[in-house]
């Protein structure tokens, strides 16, 4: 289990890449990542929409509304600022990754499972 | 699935009804019907499904905050009433609004009913006056409710819902009632144009039928607040709200008509004593018991309104 924490500066990026392959909606984007993650991080509805919100006001993405199945749905685009902003915060992830795991030992430590 | 939407409802008490938090309740709903589906599909039970589906729902007060927008009631209490709130945020109007129909009543009850039998001074000015200040108070309500809409100051999201829900399930008497004292008034002022009943008899309907007609276009506007008025109060059933209703439409109707009757019968010769007696007294009558029921009515909002200075 992942803490909240932890996983909580990564929630807009896991938005944005779903949207980068495509416009969705917010139940689609939170299945994909229970599929994407194969269970192992199931995003809260409240944090998926906090993430939304956010992104919206940030310009990142765009909504729309939209039918799916004959319900009116909003639907979410991702705008060139999503896209600059997702690029950066992956260069960021790399950055992240090789100063952590010079502490946790990262490559040279077997992973557990 | 019950459930589920008893629980967003919980979740979305005391959250402010705009645009925003509606679009969000309603993405929300959605998001959790379509889980419970998925759920459901792969073959859990109905109550596994609920529970899965609520434990993914996170925490609201997180979507607020990155929406700006706070809860309502920040007092500990949880169990504020949705309708009280609802009555407290409109309490101008529950009294204002039965005090002008009142005054519009009387403005022409007495107009009709006074001026013919005696003759009072300045009945034109009271009359008059009454209309203004029925109308000035109208007014000042749709102005607080205009003012009201514009600073995002609605009724919560459950207030509505529990209104509606009300107005369906115990206004339905009310509504047919209403609904044939409409048809009845429509029928009887078409009657007026096209039957020969004679001239007394027709101009007496046609009165009837008038001041009938804007009684009912104001007894409409208040049942709003009324049947608000009639919850929180929790001691009038339904039969007795339709009962009040068919008391005060049909006094109204009965002492119009029996004045403007009584001021053609004068001209009659050959009238028993008695009758005359009898139609003397029975406006002032009707009219006291107008004047008694709304009376009442008013008092019960002023007690409601000193109930609520004391509750807070």
């Amino acid at each position: 289990m992942i803490s909240s924490d932890i996983i909580r500066g990564y929630t807009d990026t896991m938005i944005l890449y779903i949207l980068t392959s495509g416009d969705s909606y917010g139940y689609e984007i939170s299945k994909r990542i229970r599929e994407i993650t194969d269970d192992s991080y199931v995003m809260k509805e409240t944090t998926l929409y906090s993430a939304l919100t956010r992104l919206e006001k940030n310009g990142c993405i765009s909504s729309y509304s939209g039918l799916h199945d004959g319900r009116k749905r909003t639907y979410y685009r991702i705008t060139d600022t999503g896209t600059a902003a997702y690029r950066e915060k992956c260069d960021e992830r790399e950055l992240t990754k090789k100063v952590i795991d010079k502490f946790t030992g990262g490559e040279q430590n077997g992973s557990d499972t | 699935m019950e459930a589920i939407l008893n629980y967003i409802g919980t979740m979305f008490a005391g959250i402010p009804a705009n645009d925003d938090t509606r679009r969000l309740r309603e993405e929300i709903t959605a998001n959790m019907t379509d889980r419970f589906n998925e759920l459901v599909k792969a073959g859990k039970n109905e109550s596994e499904a609920v529970g899965t589906v609520i434990s993914e729902f996170g925490n609201i007060d997180e979507v607020l905050a990155e929406m700006g927008i706070e809860r309502n009631t920040a007092k500990p209490e949880k169990n504020i009433s949705p309708v009280k709130e609802f009555v407290h945020k409109n309490i101008f109007s529950l009294i204002a609004r039965p005090l002008a129909a009142l005054l519009l009543m009387f403005a022409f009850s007495y107009w009709f009913s006074i001026n013919h039998l005696v003759s009072v001074r300045y009945i034109d000015v009271i009359t008059v006056a009454s209309l203004c200040i029925s109308t000035a108070l109208y007014y000042i309500c749709f102005i607080i409710r205009k003012k009201a809409r514009s600073k995002h100051n609605e009724i919560s999201i459950d207030a509505r819902a529990a209104l509606t829900k009300h107005r369906e399930k115990n206004s339905a008497v009310v509504r047919a009632f209403g609904f044939v004292a409409a048809t009845v008034t429509a029928v009887l002022l078409i009657m007026t144009y096209f039957l020969e009943i004679g001239s007394t008899w027709q101009w007496g309907v046609r009165i009837v039928s008038s001041i009938a007609s804007v009684y009912f276009v104001f007894e409409c506007a208040m049942r709003n607040e009324r049947e608000m008025l009639d919850i929180y109060m929790e001691n009038k059933p339904e039969t007795l709200t339709a009962v009040q209703c068919v008391f005060r439409y049909g006094l109204a109707c009965l002492t119009i008509a029996v004045c403007t009757h009584y001021h053609n019968m004068e001209m009659y010769d050959g009238n028993e004593e008695t009758l005359i007696f009898m139609l003397k007294f029975v406006p002032y009558v009707a009219a006291a018991f107008i004047t008694a029921l709304c009376a009442a009515y008013v008092i019960d909002c002023a007690v409601l309104r000193s109930k609520m200075k004391s509750e807070k």
